[in-house]
């Protein structure tokens, strides 16, 4: 069969894909990214791509897995172009946290946390709502490494090669990734908690 | 032991399932007993496990985690598949019309062995008509390939989309459009652009064009600066790269009658083939008419490394911030118009005149380079450098265009590329004309000071003669007593010789023999011209003559040796020259006589010339040139002023030419240690030196060219 009759096969109804896919696709992509506009784009070259290469689509798997297959593709395409272009994520970049958490001896600050810590009872669903909220106040450079290497599970040699960067500056983000995190959630935490007993 | 934050980095990469466990021990052990890094521990290890369950949930549908998309995302994504979905039918189905799809070649194809460069890249060839050569270029967005046209032989220049661009969807957009718009503009001074087409395989575009060399402009700026440095005489050079300016300008005038304003002009975007054609390259970041474009592709505040502030920006700042329009470093996108190219060419201009980029000292502080931001700001708000500010020989007028062309407020510029081209070629043109006026006046200033130099060696001959005569000496002996003859028999002698040498000179207005005795001066002889009727040549009678104390330049003629001959300023014989009934500017040449029995001084002999008569005779009907001449004493005082229309000007007699003339102090240096200042940038003054005592007084003449 030809790549013409293959692609007449696949091409019968791609909108079909925005309509079924869309969404789980758009909240996969956002949920890495935390960035509407840049969801939306990878998104769509998603979508493009499928149509391009729609021949190499076996129909083994569910299409709904294919798609998703290539949208990880385009999300790693588009962090590391971000990456490439986004100066605060560069290895030298001033953004360290460490200043604010530990003194000049690299003993913790005694504001560095709160008092107390987030009950571990508490829902998934509330510390991500924090969560979400301080992926996007830290710079991209670092909260990409993280979302890479805990939500998409990758190690750190497939990070470093995606993005071609080195070992000890992927874990220097990672680190910082971890400490600005920990110091926004703890804060955002108890802030919202105060403001929740107040009312 | 290590301190908090040693341990704080081992708790990362224990969540990171990194350590081995006597490190995880040791973690634990620490966590049991400092409060913070159990709190930062346990708050890592929540959001770590957050995020782990909504990978988790987003992977299986969860519709929490995040709204879904939008539904006018769905519609435009639509659109957009649509469009896609057309033109991969059109390319199934064999229909593209460009007929010029990038294959892979790896059996050598039908189109003969050209050698490519090496890989795989390298190797590809359009089955219709296009060899890839070599990659001679490479942008952000695109790469630029050497390229064979092998039907219609010859060699193009042919412009891919870059992989890592090709994923943006902007990028596209910006690529299909930069090609849009070189083949909608038909102009000498604007790259033809052959063909467009796009990549069978990855439906990447591409297009064709003419190739035009790799050399650019800013390699013409570097060699001439180069060459201006060495001290090589540059006026071709300059010439060459304004006549290539010009040509810049009307390209920027034709797209801008076509409704379209580059945005990104520099030195980089404008190739120079080995014939002198100037072509404008790089559309990229074109507008057409009132497109609005706000949306980025690169995003100023995310994306652009400090670094890049020679490379062009596409986002909410558009262009390149050394030469950016504060309007774009604003990012007032819809301030931008045809203005903006105006700024952008005195960009270029500046560059041409400095050889530096218009924002680049703007960039640096302190010897570092500042943050792009901060740039950014600094354009937004500061107005823009003169190019005087970094090489003062820039002639002003020129300098004038540059500094209109990138004035602060759009409204102040020039308000069309072709008024800026306008100024440019009024200038040459004028700069042709001038420096041939110029030419003439620095002729006219050394026949003024050669013939000059000349009257005062004639002066000199003439006074040292007279001493000389017989009469002098007869004088010398009736007032020694060595002669009995009547003194009236000399002095009628000397008389007769004196009124004939005043005859035959006509800018000698006296000569008179003096006897010195007790530091006063008496008054022999005297034969004077009537100044207010030159024809009249008299002796002045001795119940008349002079008397009274030595002046400095009478005594000044007495110190010197016999025959020597001491020429002053009248003004330096007088002690109050300045005031309202000082004499006319006089030059006086005095020779001291000796007795030639006893050999004692006896008295002098002087010769006083009108130098105000004399320059206006020397310059009559050879003033053509010059608009106004000066002749300053030894102090820079102005003696005499000439002017072309006016004739003789008397309101700055006496002033220092300081005060009516800034540039005196620069042209004073090369005066006092070349005897002559040449204007070779502005070509507005000549200044020359007339000796009269070498190297202790001299006379300054200075023309001045003035507006044409």
């Amino acid at each position: 069969m030809s790549a013409a009759d293959d692609s007449q096969t696949v091409l019968a109804d791609p909108e079909r894909w925005v309509d079924e896919y869309g969404d789980y696709l758009y909240r996969y992509a956002w949920s890495r990214l935390r960035d509407e506009s840049a969801a939306d784009e990878v998104l769509q070259e998603t979508f493009l791509a499928g149509i391009r290469f729609q021949d190499r689509f076996t129909g083994d798997g569910a299409e709904r897995a294919w798609l998703l297959g290539i949208l990880k593709r385009k999300l790693i395409d588009h962090i590391r172009m971000r990456n490439r272009y986004d100066r605060d994520g560069s290895y030298e970049d001033t953004n360290d946290p460490s200043s604010q958490l530990f003194d000049q001896k690299g003993n913790w600050r005694a504001e560095s946390f709160a008092a107390d810590t987030p009950d571990g009872q508490l829902e998934s669903k509330e510390i991500w709502d924090v969560v979400k909220i301080c992926l996007q106040n830290i710079p991209k450079g670092q909260a990409d490494v993280f979302m890479l290497s805990v939500m998409e599970d990758m190690d750190s040699d497939q990070i470093c090669s995606e993005l071609g960067i080195s070992a000890s500056n992927l874990w220097v983000r990672l680190h910082r990734a971890r400490l600005a995190l920990a110091k926004c959630v703890g804060a955002r935490w108890f802030q919202n908690e105060g403001l929740t007993q107040h009312a | 032991m290590p301190n908090d934050r040693n341990t704080s980095e081992l708790i990362s990469q224990s969540l990171s399932g990194q350590l081995n466990v006597a490190q995880q021990t040791a973690v634990d052990n620490e966590l049991e007993t400092n409060q913070q890094s159990r709190h930062f521990a346990r708050i890592s290890r929540m959001i770590q496990d957050s995020l782990s369950d909504v990978a988790r949930r987003s992977e299986g549908g969860d519709e929490g985690i995040a709204p879904g998309l939008s539904r006018e995302s769905k519609l435009r994504m639509k659109q957009s598949l649509r469009r896609e979905q057309i033109r991969m039918s059109h390319s199934a189905l064999g229909a593209t019309v460009t007929a010029d799809a990038m294959t892979q070649s790896t059996d050598g194809g039908s189109w003969g062995a050209s050698t490519v460069a090496d890989a795989s890249a390298e190797q590809r060839r359009m089955t219709s008509r296009f060899t890839l050569v070599k990659k001679i270029g490479e942008g952000g967005l695109g790469s630029v390939w050497l390229a064979r046209d092998e039907m219609a032989k010859r060699t193009v220049a042919l412009k891919e989309m870059n992989p890592d661009a090709a994923e943006f969807r902007r990028a596209w957009e910006r690529f299909h459009r930069e090609a849009e718009i070189t083949a909608h503009l038909e102009h000498p001074n604007i790259v033809p652009l052959y063909q467009f087409g796009s990549d069978s395989q990855s439906g990447q575009p591409f297009y064709a064009m003419r190739f035009v060399g790799k050399r650019t402009l800013v390699d013409a700026i570097e060699e001439y600066h180069d060459r201006r440095t060495a001290g090589v005489d540059v006026a071709m050079d300059l010439h060459r790269l304004l006549t290539a300016f010009i040509g810049v300008c009307q390209a920027i005038a034709y797209a801008h009658s076509r409704g379209v304003i580059h945005r990104d002009l520099k030195p980089e975007n404008v190739a120079l083939d080995s014939f002198g054609q100037v072509v404008v390259l790089d559309w990229g970041l074109a507008k057409i008419s009132d497109e609005y474009e706000s949306e980025s592709l690169l995003s100023v505040n995310t994306v652009t490394p400090d670094s890049a502030v020679g490379k062009t920006l596409a986002g909410d700042v558009i262009g390149t911030p050394l030469y950016m329009a504060p309007e774009q470093a604003a990012g007032n996108l819809e301030d931008v118009d045809r203005r903006t190219d105006v700024y952008g060419l005195g960009a270029i201009l500046f560059a041409m005149l400095t050889g530096s980029a218009l924002h680049r000292k703007t960039s640096v502080e302190e010897e570092r380079s500042i943050p792009i931001a901060k740039l950014l700001q600094r354009i937004a708000t500061e107005p823009s450098p003169r190019p005087r500010d970094l090489a003062s020989e820039i002639p002003a007028d020129l300098e004038g265009i540059c500094v209109t062309a990138t004035q602060f407020k759009a409204h102040s510029r020039y308000q069309t590329a072709t008024e800026v081209s306008d100024a440019v070629q009024r200038w040459m043109a004028g700069r042709s004309e001038r420096r041939q006026h110029y030419a003439n006046s620095c002729s006219e200033g050394r026949e003024l000071r050669t013939s000059m130099m000349s009257f005062v060696r004639d002066l000199e001959r003439n006074v040292r003669f007279m001493s000389s005569l017989p009469p002098i000496q007869g004088i010398v002996d009736v007032l020694s007593g060595r002669q009995g003859d009547e003194i009236a028999t000399w002095r009628e002698r000397l008389g007769v010789i004196f009124r004939g040498l005043l005859c035959t000179n006509g800018d000698f207005c006296s000569v008179s023999f003096a006897r010195v005795e007790h530091d006063e001066f008496q008054e022999l002889i005297r034969i004077e011209r009537q100044a207010t009727d030159i024809s009249n040549v008299r002796s002045i009678p001795a119940s008349r003559l002079a008397a009274g104390p030595l002046t400095d330049c009478m005594t000044q003629a007495l110190d010197s040796n016999p025959d020597e001959v001491h020429v002053a300023l009248s003004s330096e014989c007088d002690e109050d020259w300045t005031g309202e009934n000082r004499k006319p500017n006089r030059l006086a040449a005095g020779v001291p006589v000796f007795d030639a029995v006893t050999e004692e001084l006896f008295g002098f002999v002087r010769i006083e010339a009108d130098l105000d008569r004399l320059i206006e005779s020397q310059l009559r009907d050879r003033f053509q040139a010059t608009s106004r001449l000066f002749v300053l004493d030894n102090d820079c005082r102005i003696l005499l002023q000439m002017n072309r229309d006016g004739g003789r000007a008397r309101e700055n007699d006496g002033k220092s030419i300081s005060s009516i003339t800034q540039c005196w102090s620069e042209i004073l240096g090369p005066l006092k240690n070349c005897g002559e200042f040449i204007d070779d940038h502005n070509h507005a003054v000549y200044a020359t030196c007339i000796d009269l005592v070498p190297g202790r007084y001299s006379l300054a003449l200075a023309l001045c060219l003035g507006e044409k």
